[in-house]
């Protein structure tokens, strides 16, 4: 890698930034700063550039448009909270090696049960200040922490402790154990909810079911069979070993597919991002990663990458090949009519194997007319995962694709990402397109340095709130 | 009138004789005092031994704000925060007054100023406040962690509230950097003077070993710099121009390359010896080299056009310093 020659390139990314920003027509000075934070941000995420250094020229960009900008009380640079500092992917160092765990990952060894139970029973709680439907999608029980996956409904609670019904649920098992339930996650009047029921205390493994309970008053009010298997079959299979760079920008790639349904201005800078990676040494000219991002941001019709296309389109790059996937996203937000999509849930649960250090578990699918979301868990992802600044979390180094039934790709990005506790992390993914309601199997595929899950799933929709 | 050359430095005379001597007044003392850079570095007219009274300031005697800014200036002098904050160009001046270091300084969370004399600079500041200086009441200004240096999110060690949460390591960075502010507050003669010592040092003086670990930094400094000269001289895109640092026998080179992109390799001394003194254009020529020079007069080796072999012409300021360079002869 040529650290110099990446430092370099982000240095005179800076220096026209300045130019651009403070000439005699400036444009936006935030749009600048974000396009040498991103460059910069991939740099040291590959491990090329040191982060101090890379955040150092960013905010010297932005003190030296400070400086000139005239305006004082802090409009141009108001106080803001800085992102974290950027975890390296651990396959910086030798694509293909053996996985290792993220760098804040900490991994109980399995030696206690871990179980992902279909659940999909609705869980009704009614009483003068609360009316709300929740489903229960699965339960997921892991060596750091039980979690029931929710979604649901809220049509009426106390508006001035709206989350004060929410607080008394608890779990009993068939010994007799009574575990506190805390949810964490979203909720709204009249809006959806998505969020976990988390277990206060560890689940025995001994235990046969849990009941559900709203109030000591009120009784169970759901039975969840911890003996119902989950259902789903999962292939392990080799990938090619491609460079941290490549896998990099496939992770863009997959940015650019997720804005296809609401097409227009991308913040990123493909072009300047591809140039600094050869400005670094750590992309070939040739390198076909480029030509499938150059493609992409031709066919997508998306602001982005005017430099790469042009070079694909004067033949200074050579063409490549869509992958399937990427294609079907394109077909499908290409057509005038797509299915429709209707509200339902469906208890997805599967535990996949670890992939990278990472072990992922089905937990639930939610759709609504515009929008499907992936429940899942995660053990050993950082804490600060998504954290990264400027569309370059963690987690995209884990793509996430779903196959339905009739053949149609779906990207899964990721929406929410909640760390808890000692590498447990609940993510919602978002499902791009939405599943449409006739989809009775997906096929899950998520890629990891060099090996590939593919987990075939069941889909049975347990409910319609039409 | 010559000096040895150092690597990476073009031959010529003295490096600052085409620059033009800067000025300016500072409250020191019950009175205000004159402080001028020329010959290569700042002077102190009103203490002529300022050496003396730093060592008598250092055994419990009075510090004066004179030798107090000196110090500061001293500590600037290879800090390559300077160009990356500083002029690109004679008409690139950040709008960086006293009032507003004071301001910057009023709003930083903590830290002392870096070094033995940081009390004494910053009452240079506070007496200024009442001397044609904005209300002291003014809306805060460049309050910001960018301008005061590296930020990083609450991480142990750090102080300050939400949103504005500083390592404790940073702090040295922090009053470094407001240290900087005032020199800048001097005014844009100083900024520019500055700049070029701080070239200087690299291109020949005491961080000379040092280049290339840092050869990004300056290799921007020389490109952000040369770039709107050339797009003024040629009237293109200065985003199309790329600049190397020459090392090599000569003034370097500079051509336009198939794509129309201009391609200039300069030594880095072209900076202070060029650059800062104003010269970089002139009469519609590149300046590439400084022959001879006593400001206002300079003899220079400038090009009509990229390719051409330099031409040596005459050249005499117009008038006060950063109002450009007349040919006056060839």
């Amino acid at each position: 890698m040529d650290a110099d020659g990446a430092e370099t390139y982000l240095r005179l990314m800076a220096e026209a930034a300045l130019r651009h920003a403070t000439g005699p027509h400036p444009d936006s000075v935030w749009q600048y700063l974000g396009r040498v934070r991103y460059v910069g941000a991939a740099l040291v995420m590959l491990g090329i550039l040191d982060e101090a250094r890379a955040e150092g020229i960013a905010d010297d960009l932005e003190a030296a448009v400070a400086i000139r900008s005239g305006q004082h009380q802090g409009s141009l640079v108001p106080h803001r909270i800085q992102p974290g500092p950027v975890q390296h992917y651990p396959g910086t160092v030798q694509p293909g090696m053996a996985a290792t765990a993220g760098p804040e990952a900490s991994i109980p060894a399995e030696t206690k049960p871990m179980r992902a139970v279909p659940v999909g029973q609705v869980f009704r709680l009614r009483n003068d200040d609360t009316s709300a439907d929740l489903w229960l999608l699965s339960l997921i029980q892991t060596p750091v922490k039980t979690v029931l996956s929710v979604t649901g409904w809220v049509s009426q609670w106390s508006p001035g402790r709206p989350l004060a019904r929410f607080g008394r649920i608890w779990a009993v098992d068939d010994h007799g154990r009574r575990h506190v339930a805390f949810y964490s996650g979203s909720i709204g009047l009249g809006q959806s909810v998505d969020g976990w029921l988390c277990l206060g205390t560890p689940l025995a493994a001994d235990a046969h079911w849990i009941d559900l309970c709203a109030d000591p008053a009120d009784g169970a009010l759901v039975r969840v069979d911890l003996e119902a298997g989950a259902a789903g079959r999962v292939i392990v299979e080799p990938v090619e070993a491609v460079s941290p760079a490549e896998r990099l920008l496939d992770a863009v790639a997959e940015g650019v597919l997720a804005r296809l349904p609401g097409p227009g201005y991308v913040p990123e800078s493909p072009d300047e991002l591809v140039a600094a990676l050869e400005a670094a040494g750590a992309l070939a000219p040739d390198s076909p990663a480029v030509s499938r991002l150059a493609g992409l941001c031709q066919r997508a019709g998306l602001d982005a990458g005017p430099g790469l296309v042009a070079a694909v389109a004067e033949g200074r790059r050579p063409a490549a090949e869509l992958p399937a996937p990427w294609t079907s996203l394109l077909a499908y937000f290409g057509r005038r009519h797509r299915p429709a999509v209707k509200r339902g849930v469906a208890p997805t649960a599967l535990i996949l194997p670890e992939l990278d250090g990472v072990r992922f578990i089905l937990a639930g699918l939610r759709s609504v007319p515009d929008h499907t979301l992936l429940s899942v868990v995660a053990l050993g992802l950082p804490s600060d995962g998504d954290r990264q600044p400027f569309g370059l979390p963690w987690i995209d180094w884990f793509p996430w694709w779903l196959r339905d039934g009739a053949g149609q790709w779906h990207l899964a990005v990721v929406e929410s990402y909640d760390t808890e506790e000692k590498g447990f992390v609940t993510l919602g993914l978002g499902v791009i397109p939405p599943l449409a309601r006739p989809v009775a199997k997906v096929e899950v595929i998520v890629s990891g340095r060099a090996a590939r899950l593919r987990a075939t799933v069941g889909v049975n929709w347990v409910d319609d709130h039409d | 009138m010559t000096e040895p050359r150092f690597p990476g430095a073009a031959a010529g005379p003295q490096w600052w004789r085409a620059l033009p001597p800067a000025q300016a007044e500072i409250p020191c003392g019950l009175g205000r005092h004159q402080v001028r850079w020329a010959g290569g570095r700042l002077v102190l007219p009103a203490h002529p031994d300022a050496e003396a009274e730093l060592v008598l300031a250092a055994l419990g005697g009075e510090r004066a704000a004179c030798t107090d800014l000196a110090g500061a200036w001293d500590r600037h002098t290879d800090d390559l925060d300077v160009l990356a904050l500083g002029p690109r160009s004679q008409a690139d001046q950040p709008s960086l007054g006293w009032d507003d270091v004071e301001l910057i300084r009023s709003t930083t969370p903590a830290g002392p100023l870096v070094g033995p004399h940081a009390a004494s600079v910053s009452r240079v500041y506070r007496r200024s406040q009442g001397r044609g200086g904005k209300s002291p009441h003014a809306p805060i200004a460049f309050s910001s962690p960018a301008i005061l240096g590296r930020r990083r999110r609450g991480a142990p060690g750090t102080t300050g509230g939400p949103g504005f949460q500083v390592r404790e390591e940073d702090e040295g960075a922090r009053g470094r950097r407001i240290e900087l502010l005032t020199l800048f507050a001097l005014g844009p003669a100083f900024r520019l003077c500055l700049a070029a010592e701080v070239v200087m040092a690299w291109a020949g003086g005491d961080r000379a070993g040092d280049l290339a670990a840092n050869r990004p930094a300056l290799v921007a400094a020389l490109t952000g710099r040369l770039a709107p000269a050339v797009a003024a001289w040629l009237g293109v895109e200065p985003d199309g121009v790329t600049a190397s640092l020459y090392t090599g026998a000569g003034w370097g080179r500079m051509e336009v390359a198939g794509d129309g992109a201009v391609v200039a390799s300069l030594p880095l001394d072209w900076l202070a010896r060029v650059w800062a003194c104003g010269l970089a254009v002139a009469d519609g020529h590149l300046v590439v080299g400084v022959q001879d020079a006593e400001w206002p007069d300079a003899r220079v080796l400038a090009l009509a056009e990229p390719g051409a072999d330099p031409v040596s012409l005459a050249l005499r300021a117009d008038g006060a310093a950063g109002r450009g360079w007349a040919i006056v002869g060839r």
